[in-house]
């Protein structure tokens, strides 16, 4: 891309400096975190903590492959992605409809105001042990605590996008004769597709909040019960493993819907 | 167009055709596809505007951009891209409201010089409102100096530095167009 004869020493001086930077942070990164299981383990078996209460590395990656040979990994991970895919589909899909009915009746929109403000200032987990007694013990209870935590804060911020939609371009709209419907197809989505990805990647942390609280309360299968059960049978190595797996999951899940942005975006 | 008192006289059924402050391209569109914005709001979008739009763009030099993105070009080049999108629909007036007032000096001058030989081209009627005296006197025609809020025709001044050359940038070197300048620099009650 760039010719390196063209460039002055200074400018090569500041490429390599900046090259330098990004193998610095890349190396500390990776370091820290092989420093601090290292360091786990070596703790563990040294006896400075009590491996049965703190587990270590090493057993926690027995636990992992034993429990991948037997299939009941993949089985508890299935659980726990299904119902947090389907919350959090279901609650974009919610969210963004909800934020363009808001957005086109104002009226409503004021009307409802206070009432999502208290609803998004509200812990939705606090509403599960509810959502159990009404719905029953079984997995629609779960998808739909995953889909209160992510809802409320989809319509809130996809709604303060609408709304703030350069009006200019709105009004561009208006002079060609343009409908509401038109203004809402061709400025308004399109110019907020940046919020609705944010209000996906924020959605994607709390659906699996409300599906691994869901999972606590129902207690059939899933990582969130797979915690609970062997937190009560002092199985902390396949603790930390659930737990381990839920961050991997997280980080997948971020990194899948920031792609898709990226597609999107370079495309639309 | 609806006025809210009083009587609107147009000599022309065809919607007037309105340039704001900012080109306002859209972004997540082509060039092309921009261009095509109005069109496809009044649902006018056939073969043989496509065929206008594309004559257009390849008239005022963006045929070459039609796939790019607004953010890819100079500004000369986005508010001929926004002229376009205007002119697709075919209006009979123009209503330019200080069109070019977001950009700099320089884009300034060389933009308003093309924007009105495009308007010249096209034989459409435009209205510019602007507070650059010199804007208004080496572009337009006619010049109407408005009062202050409510607002009525002052004064009108026809223009007449056409022996100086076609262009704003050639008028602005006419003797006359000081003149004119100075004319309605005192006319207008500036109080700042």
């Amino acid at each position: 891309m760039y010719n390196i004869k063209t460039q002055s020493a200074k400018q090569l001086e500041f490429i390599l400096a900046y090259k330098k930077r990004k193998c610095i942070v890349l190396f500390s990164r990776t370091f820290l975190l092989i420093f601090f299981l290292f360091l786990w383990e070596l703790c563990a078996k040294s006896g400075i903590i009590d491996e049965f209460i703190f587990s270590c590395p090493s057993a926690i990656i027995t636990s992992a492959i034993q429990m991948l040979s037997d299939g009941s990994l993949l089985y508890h991970i299935w659980i726990t992605l299904s119902e947090t895919v389907t919350g959090f589909v279901i609650g974009t899909i919610i969210g963004t409809a909800t934020a363009t009915l808001l957005w086109w009746n104002k009226t409503i929109s004021d009307i409802l105001q206070p009432y999502l403000v208290v609803l998004n200032s509200l812990p939705k987990t606090a509403l599960a042990p509810i959502i159990i007694v009404w719905l029953g013990n079984n997995t629609s209870s779960i998808i739909l605590i995953a889909l209160l935590t992510s809802v409320i804060i989809t319509i809130m911020s996809v709604l303060q996008g609408f709304i703030e939609t350069d009006s200019d371009k709105i009004k561009l709209i208006r002079i060609f004769g343009g409908t509401k419907p038109q203004i809402l197809k061709e400025v308004v989505f399109p110019s907020n597709i940046p919020v609705i990805f944010n209000a996906l990647k924020i959605n994607i942390g709390l659906s699996f909040v409300g599906v691994i609280v869901g999972e606590f309360l129902v207690g059939k299968a899933g990582l969130g019960y797979l915690i609970v059960y062997s937190s009560q049978v002092f199985k902390l190595d396949r603790v930390m493993l659930s737990v381990a797996v839920l961050a991997i999951m997280a980080a997948v899940m971020y990194r899948i819907i920031t792609a898709v942005e990226n597609k999107f975006i370079s495309k639309h | 167009m609806q006025p809210e008192s009083g009587e609107l006289n147009i000599n022309t059924s065809s919607p007037a055709g309105y340039m704001l402050q900012k080109d306002h391209l859209f972004e997540w569109l082509s060039i092309f596809d921009n261009a095509c914005l109005g069109l496809k709001i009044r649902k006018q979008l056939n073969p043989a505007s496509i065929e206008y739009v594309n004559m257009l763009l390849k008239k005022y030099g963006l045929s070459d951009f039609k796939n790019r993105r607004p953010s890819e070009l100079s500004g000369g080049m986005r508010q001929r891209a926004a002229l376009i999108r205007t002119l697709a629909v075919k209006p009979e007036l123009l209503l330019l409201d200080e069109p070019f007032s977001a950009l700099d000096y320089q884009t300034r001058l060389y933009v308003s010089d093309e924007i009105g030989a495009i308007i010249n081209n096209e034989k459409i009627t435009a209205i510019l409102v602007t507070h650059d005296i010199a804007e208004a006197v080496s572009m337009c025609s006619r010049v109407l100096v408005l009062t202050k809020r409510p607002a009525k025709i002052k004064s009108v001044h026809k223009i007449e530095l056409d022996a100086c050359g076609e262009t704003p940038m050639q008028k602005r070197n006419c003797p006359k167009f000081h003149e004119y300048f100075n004319l309605i620099w005192k006319e207008l009650d500036v109080h700042v």
